[in-house]
């Protein structure tokens, strides 16, 4: 219950921080996807399976916080938190040489496949009209190369806390079990 | 062989999916509104705080990063203030020439708005000058449709969802927005359109009436929505071609979106 708790906060100051906090320190139209990480890095340690519940709350939180359409970040990090999970099962093991390396490239293959999903979506579901012309021109490639830059800096300074999150509350249930 | 692409996983996703989608498309029914507005109470003083503080963090890495600038500046200002001294007293004069234009105009003079001023607490992360949300809500008498501006009368954008103590302000850049235009020079009536959150298209001018490069656009308060008078840009570049049944320009906005602090929002 307490491990919920914790869980369900850490999202939502992620969240707050997203909607928040970062418009305004990037003011250009591109922030960094904080959530976006923390769904990567969780389903590359742990895989869909033990992953997927923290994606649709993460999403759905962001949904509602971002004033989008709910359900919208809910199937996209479900669907990135499938697709990290089975490459990092297949291609990517975690606890080899190259883990920073996979890391990297999970996050943005990530970062492309939630573009590619919430963009067109979000278009189409509010003005059911979208252009494939505009979507796919240069200033949306310009804007989705500066979506991976932010989120591999983003990366690099959230890995550590969200990881340290991961192993207090997986800490914590080995020491509920124990008892 | 199908239980190996069927996996236990992929059909969690599958289902997964098809219950996102379904809820996408009750999102314009508003059955998420209660829970939205739940979670948007309980991270309101979360966005307020956290929105003010990024604020300040950008102004004091623009401070330190122009301390190089400072000694230029300061001469510069210097000089700017000695000329503006000089065009007060003109501009007295002109004030007065303004007055006397509104009233033949027919333009809401300013002082009879009821404003309701707001803080900036959160604004659109991936769509810029899509929304925008304030800190003032259905506590403060704010109601959906009523227009917001900034400084002395240059349109923002319009209330589009009212909670408990925030709302959320629709910008002009936003494609679903459309305002009626009068050109202030040429008196051309129009509609600025929001361009896919880049910028303003002024469209449906009739190619009899003129458009000037840097002319000043200005509601007209055709459809009662907003009031007449209220600033919206100036005119960048006209697409004039005869083959279309209208003229068409760009409309550079007054406003940085992405700047924004404080709003004000008209009540009557």
């Amino acid at each position: 219950m307490l491990k919920n708790f914790i869980l369900f906060s850490a999202l939502f100051i992620l969240c707050i921080f997203e909607t928040s906090l970062f418009p305004n320190l990037f003011p250009s139209a591109v922030s960094p996807d904080i959530l976006l990480i923390a769904v990567i890095i969780w389903s590359a340690k742990n895989g869909f399976e033990n992953t997927w519940k923290r994606s649709i709350i993460a999403g759905f939180l962001l949904d509602a916080l971002s004033l989008g359409i709910i359900g919208l970040n809910a199937l996209s990090f479900s669907i990135v938190a499938f697709l990290t999970g089975s490459l990092t099962g297949r291609f990517f093991a975690p606890r080899n040489a190259w883990a920073a390396l996979n890391l990297v490239s999970l996050v943005i293959i990530g970062t492309v496949v939630h573009f590619l999903i919430v963009n067109p979506l979000a278009y189409y579901a509010s003005f059911f009209n979208f252009n494939p012309g505009a979507f796919l021109s240069l200033l949306q490639i310009k804007k989705l190369a500066l979506e991976i830059f932010y989120n591999l800096i983003m990366l690099a300074i959230a890995y550590w806390p969200i990881a340290k999150l991961e192993n207090f509350l997986n800490g914590r249930e080995y020491k509920l079990a124990s008892k | 062989m199908p239980e190996k692409y069927f996996s236990a996983k992929l059909i969690k996703l599958i289902l997964i999916s098809v219950v996102c989608f379904f809820l996408i498309f009750l999102n314009p029914k508003g059955f998420f509104n209660p829970v939205r507005n739940i979670l948007i109470r309980l991270g309101y003083p979360f966005q307020k705080t956290s929105y003010i503080l990024s604020g300040n963090l950008m102004e004091t890495f623009a401070f330190f990063g122009s301390i190089s600038e400072l000694k230029k500046e300061n001469e510069k200002l210097i000089k700017e203030n000695l000329n503006l001294s000089a065009q007060m007293a003109e501009l007295a004069d002109q004030k007065k020439e303004n007055e006397n234009f509104r009233k033949q105009l027919e333009l809401i003079p300013r002082d009879k708005y009821e404003i309701e001023s707001a803080f900036v607490i959160s604004i659109d992360s991936h769509n810029s000058g899509s929304w925008i949300l304030i800190d003032k809500g259905a506590n403060k008498g704010i109601v959906s449709g009523m227009p917001v501006i900034v400084s002395d009368g240059i349109l923002v954008g319009k209330i589009s969802e009212v909670y408990g103590e925030s709302a959320k302000v629709s910008l002009i850049t936003d494609i679903a927005s459309s305002i009626n235009v009068t050109d202030l020079e040429t008196e051309a009536r129009g509609i600025v359109k929001g361009e896919y959150n880049l910028g303003l298209i002024l469209d449906m001018v009739e190619q009899t009436d003129v458009l000037n490069e840097g002319d000043s656009l200005v509601t007209s308060g055709l459809g009662g929505s907003l009031p007449k008078g209220l600033l919206v840009g100036h005119i960048q570049k006209i697409n004039a071609t005869q083959d279309k049944l209208f003229q068409q320009a760009v409309v550079i906005p007054k406003v940085k979106y992405s700047r924004l602090d404080i709003v004000h929002v008209l009540k009557n």
